[in-house]
């Protein structure tokens, strides 16, 4: 019953009454008093408890951590009046003389300086350790030696370097060394977007071209994303701040640097120092005004700089802070000045960004980077055919987290994706010095050991990814020349004809180098490995200079239908290891052979496996192996030369392909995901709910007008824990339903207004816990034991699982806590759906005769189980309970039959028992077919169904 | 920088009814917070925890000018604090999220609160959500444990601010804990 003003003012003087009464007597005077006022009894009685209570949130103090005040971009500064119009440093002092070559600073040895900032000198500097070249941001003396700053500058430099983004320069560190404080930054070259904007200043139109101007957009907001998902804001972006690599990769540079180096109270010391809190022309109306600044400051700041690429002007102009502040808060933007072939989209995007209150602002990042990749889409003519081919490919997702035994698998946390394409990415193969991988790429459906494919290169860990080849053949084993300046890799013709090309790394035009000889490895200086067919399909591995002089056969496979593909040398060039094929060209394990002599060697790895792909550890001590066994590709290691295989990747992604870095600590290797996107069909057609992430575990609101789902990661993790969106049907618009909440399964109640979700806590145990749909109010625990895979049933009990040991049972209780028991007496492995008319519930588990596990219905009221089916199906009834939708399980081509039920029928006839087929159900009165997994909506025609792709990508995973 | 008259004067304005002197007052105060919060904290005291209350104290003494303040402006002035401090707490533990929780804020229990860091994760949102709940349901018993919760405010100046006796205040405040530890469920005491 809602508490009216009246009845809570009621219920508080009740209350207060009670309370000075003692305990004992409480009881009787609240009975006399409530009269048979049942609500407001149990109103008060529950406030009595609760202050009977131990101690309670509110006998606690906050305590604010350090980091809740040091948080905010410094924005008191400009309220108290500093005149950012002096921002520049006007008198550079060059702690290094004049051209600094040479100085060193810790491991870093200066090699020129790069230009002089308000906080003082940057220089090129080499990194004599990693060998590698960053920039080097000298303090100056009022940041250094200042202890207090210094500390700040510290703490927040370790939080900056946290912000790991291909997007963002990277903060390597700080370093110290005699008396010299000295930023490591990242070094990118190329230009600023200022010198771009600026080199195109004279050309008509003087913005950028708008595709470029969405793509340089796109990666500046998903940098901004990243960091305002840490807390951190930028607070001073501009053109001078975003350097545009020759690659055109975007990086924003000086995150958070402003901030950090604005003292807050010392603005005199800002002023003098040129530390600025915002640009003019950028900054937003809050900044302007010295208010309160958050993560909207820096939308506003992407406003203007998508406003700026897309015409070439500033949306504000103003040399000094005066004429700024009155733009910025007075002026609009001269919308006239965009393109005429600006999209809508984007013009409104912009308005969105503009909004000079930011409360009426886009108040997310994301949305801005959703809305230009929308706008990206819809550009690229080519780009939507490669969404449309890739969502053809139809595979079954979603059931897979429905059904899967909850095994633990080990963390994948310290898995660093490393490409990020749509299709697959194979053959990693990582450059002599570590900082460039090659790889093929080729579409969705490619199979790994040889595929239609083209050679790609990209810097590590974050430089775009080029394409070198255009031939559109088959392809494999792309490697690098020892010197780093090419890649060699096999061409596979129609004929089968195998041979080695090479194309230099910097781009350039293939050239073919050698004949009948594929799966090319050198092996030491001058000195190569590879595969050549000796009589067709008989195919042996060679040792030969590298200009195919002295050629020796090295191993022969012993029949004569076998083809040895690929060679790797040992570090010491004293041993070779091998990948084969048999007679029936499927793949053997591989094998180890002698350089020298004519041995066979022996077979390694795990017995029986496939084994596509092998590599050295560089000290040789360790042999590595890309293998198959039981279906499911994964990547092993052995002792050389006697060690046991032990597997070293498991889980439900595949690995194939291994290069080890230089430094023998990581391996990389293509990893396929599937990834699953949540489609909407209604009478209007076909249209996409979730494109982000992989959606699983969509459910309609009761109303049909929301769909709620869960947004996970990746499709390879397991749990699948991910945040729960609800997205508007009509609209599509979506959020998050539970912010920052990562949830592993959850149910809607039957009225639409909570959801009870399964979330782990801190010390790893699953509680559960209830929302509101509406309200967005925090999420309060079910007061219970812990639990797993809530539902609602009857009476809006919430039933739930509960391990004892290694069973599982199914409990209820009532939302607060009461009327805890055990509702089926058998274990239950797995919870599914419960009927709408609360009287069944199904769940995966053994069977009564002990023949194995089902698909079970439960009665709720007792009784025994209905076997539906022996396997693993999807169940799920409509909202309405008049139908139900059976899905198979999680095998490409997948298909969903939506069975209508007649009053009073939770489950067909036909499908009790366990004795049926596909047929069966497709041949029931009414049902209907759908080719995915499909999800029942509020009517036959309405439903949601997912769409999913197989991707490959290449990680880096850290060796045990 | 304003001096400490300017803005002892923009307290009085206030309290004599001039709405617009808060809009420059909250950012000095919160300027205040801050710069204090760090001096603190370079301190490295309390385990680089602070007391929100305490800072609100401090920020008083060095903001107002002592001798050009009455009792009921004082008041006022800690229930201005209280705002900003919730404010600035319930404002980064959003942006930090759920996740990230053990960067926002913590609790200790009061008898610990010196010298003591805190284990415990304070659900800053949860207690701005449910205060937010509260306001709806009655928003004179919010009022007091924004004033005693983030501003440190004794029952005897909480009452003053508010206008009412100090036994109302305390009964108010027993029926407000009571209403706020119901609503936030007793997982901080498991």
């Amino acid at each position: 019953m809602p508490m009216t003003h009246e009845r809570w003012q009621r219920a508080k003087a009740l209350f207060q009454a009670a309370v000075e009464r003692p305990e004992a007597e409480r009881a009787a005077f609240l009975t006399a008093a409530a009269g048979d006022d049942e609500a407001l009894r149990r109103e008060v009685e529950s406030l009595l408890y609760s202050d009977a209570g131990d101690v309670g949130l509110l006998d606690r103090l906050p305590v604010a951590s350090e980091a809740v005040l040091t948080d905010h971009c410094d924005v008191m500064s400009a309220a108290a009046g500093i005149d950012l119009s002096s921002a520049t440093d006007s008198s550079p002092r060059s702690r290094f003389g004049e051209a600094g070559a040479g100085v060193r600073v810790g491991p870093y040895e200066v090699i020129a300086p790069l230009g002089v900032g308000g906080m003082g000198e940057v220089y090129r500097a080499r990194d004599t350790t990693l060998h590698r070249d960053v920039a080097l941001k000298v303090l100056s003396a009022h940041v250094a030696l200042d202890p207090d700053r210094l500390a700040r500058f510290k703490r927040e430099a370790q939080t900056l370097a946290s912000l790991n983004h291909p997007n963002i320069a990277a903060i390597y560190g700080l370093e110290e060394s005699n008396g010299v404080q000295a930023l490591v930054l990242e070094l990118v070259e190329g230009d600023t977007l200022s010198k771009r904007l600026a080199a195109n200043a004279g050309s008509t139109p003087p913005g950028l071209p708008i595709e470029q101007a969405l793509d340089y957009a796109q990666q500046i907001a998903a940098a901004l994303e990243a960091a305002h998902e840490k807390g951190i804001t930028h607070c001073d972006l501009k053109p001078a701040n975003i350097q545009v690599t020759p690659r055109g990769v975007v990086k924003l540079l000086d995150f958070g640097i402003a901030k950090v180096l604005t003292d807050d109270a010392g603005t005199t010391e800002a002023t003098t120092e040129g530390l600025i809190a915002g640009t003019p022309g950028y900054m937003s109306p809050e900044q302007a005004s010295g208010k309160h600044v958050d993560g909207r400051t820096d939308i506003w700041a992407f406003g203007c700089l998508l406003y700026e690429l897309l015409t070439g002007k500033r949306a504000f102009q103003g040399e000094t802070l005066s004429d700024a502040v009155e733009a910025v808060l007075k002026q609009e933007p001269a919308w006239n000045l965009l393109p005429g072939a600006t999209p809508r989209s984007l013009r409104t995007l912009l308005q969105r960004c503009l909004q000079k209150d930011a409360t009426r602002r886009l108040q997310a990042i994301a949305d801005a980077r959703r809305a230009i990749e929308r706008a990206q889409r819809r550009w690229s003519r080519r780009r939507i055919a490669a969404t449309a081919a890739a969502a053809l490919a139809v595979l079954a997702i979603g059931t897979a987290a429905w059904w899967r035994d909850p095994a633990v698998l080990p963390g994948r946390s310290d898995w660093v994706q490393i490409t990020n394409l749509p299709d697959s990415v194979m053959h990693p193969a990582l450059s002599p010095d570590g900082r460039m991988v090659a790889f093929l790429r080729g579409p969705s459906s490619a199979i790994v050991p040889y595929a239609r494919s083209e050679v790609y290169v990209k810097a590590l860990p974050d430089g775009q990814a080029v394409q070198l080849t255009h031939d559109n053949i088959w392809k494999m084993s792309p490697v690098f020349s020892p010197d780093g300046t090419r890649i060699a890799y096999t061409t596979v013709d129609n004929r089968f004809g195998w041979d080695t090309w090479t194309v230099p790394v910097a781009g350039g035009t293939p050239q073919a180098w050698l004949n009948n000889a594929s799966g090319l490895a050198w092996a030491g200086p001058g000195q190569l490995l590879f595969s050549a067919i000796k009589k067709n399909p008989h195919m042996v591995i060679v040792a030969a200079q590298e200009n195919g002089n002295a050629p020796s056969e090295l191993y022969v496979p012993a029949h004569v239908q076998g083809m040895a593909h690929r060679s790797y040398a040992s570090p010491d060039r004293r041993w070779v290891l091998l990948a084969e094929m048999d007679q029936d060209h499927a793949w053997m394990p591989c094998r180890l052979v002698p350089m020298e002599g004519k041995s066979s060697g022996r077979q390694i790895g795990p017995p029986g496996a496939g084994c596509t792909f092998a590599a050295w550890s560089p000290d040789g001590r360790w042999m590595y192996l890309s293998a198959k066994t039981a279906g499911e590709n994964h990547i092993w290691r052995q002792r050389f030369p006697d060690g046991e295989p032990e597997q070293i990747t498991s889980g439900p992604t595949q690995e194939e392909g291994i290069a080890i870095t230089p430094d023998g600590r990581s391996l990389v290797t293509a990893v396929a995901l599937q990834s699953a996107s949540l489609w909407l069909h209604d009478a209007r057609g076909e249209r996409p709910i979730s494109l982000e992430g992989n959606a699983v575990d969509a459910s309609f609101t009761p109303d049909g007008r929301k769909l709620v789902y869960k947004v996970v990661r990746s499709l390879g993790d397991y749990p699948l824990t991910g945040e729960l969106r609800i997205a508007d049907v009509e609209s599509g618009r979506s959020e998050p339903l539970i912010p920052g909440v990562q949830v592993l399964d959850y149910d809607i109640s039957d009225d639409g207004r909570q959801v009870v979700f399964e979330a782990v806590d801190r010390d790893a145990t699953s509680r559960l816990w209830l929302a509101m749909i509406e309200d967005r109010s925090p999420p309060r625990p079910v007061p219970t034991v812990d639990g797993r895979q809530p539902r609602f049933g009857a009476g809006g009990d919430i039933f739930f699982r509960h391990s004892e040991g290694a069973a599982g049972f199914v409990y209820r209780v009532r939302a607060d806590g009461s009327g805890l028991r055990k509702a089926i007496e058998q274990p239950m492995q797995l919870l599914g759906e419960i009927s709408r008319d609360g009287r069944w519930v199904m769940g995966w588990t053994g069977r009564p005769d002990n023949n194995g596990a089902a698909t079970q219905a439960f009665p709720v009221h007792g009784g025994p189980a209905v076997v539906i089916l022996a396997h693993s199906i999807r169940w799920q009834w409509s909202r309405s309970g008049d139908a139900v939708a059976i899905s198979n399980g999680p095998i490409p081509g997948a298909r969903t039959y939506f069975v209508p039920l007649t009053a009073g029928e939770a489950i067909p006839q036909r499908l009790r028992g366990g004795e049926w087929s596909e047929g069966d159900v497709a041949a029931l009165p009414g049902a209907r077919r759908i080719d995915a997994i499909a999800v029942p909506g509020p009517s036959p025609e309405i439903y949601a169904f997912y769409r999913s792709t197989t991707q490959r990508n290449l990680y880096r995973i850290p060796i045990p | 920088m304003a001096s400490s008259r300017d803005i002892t004067a923009l307290l009085g304005d206030w309290c004599a009814g001039k709405p617009q002197a808060l809009n420059q007052l909250v950012p000095l105060i919160y300027a205040e917070l801050r710069r204090i919060a760090t001096r603190q904290l370079r301190d490295e005291r309390v385990g680089h925890t602070l007391q929100p209350t305490a800072l609100v104290h401090e920020v008083y003494l060095r903001l107002i000018d002592q001798r050009h303040v009455n009792w009921q402006n004082r008041a006022h002035f800690f229930g201005v604090a209280a705002q900003v401090m919730r404010r600035i707490l319930v404002d980064h533990a959003r942006r930090h999220g759920a996740g990230k929780r053990n960067h926002g804020a913590t609790y200790v229990p009061i008898d610990e609160a010196h010298g003591v860091a805190a284990p415990n994760e304070m659900p800053v949102l949860a207690l701005d959500h449910a205060l937010v709940r509260l306001e709806k349901v009655d928003s004179e018993l919010a009022k007091i444990v924004e004033l005693r919760a983030f501003g440190g405010l004794t029952i005897d100046e909480a009452a003053d601010v508010l206008d009412v006796s100090p036994s109302t205040a305390k009964r108010d405040w027993r029926t407000a804990k009571a209403w706020l530890n119901r609503e936030l469920g007793r997982d901080a005491a498991e």
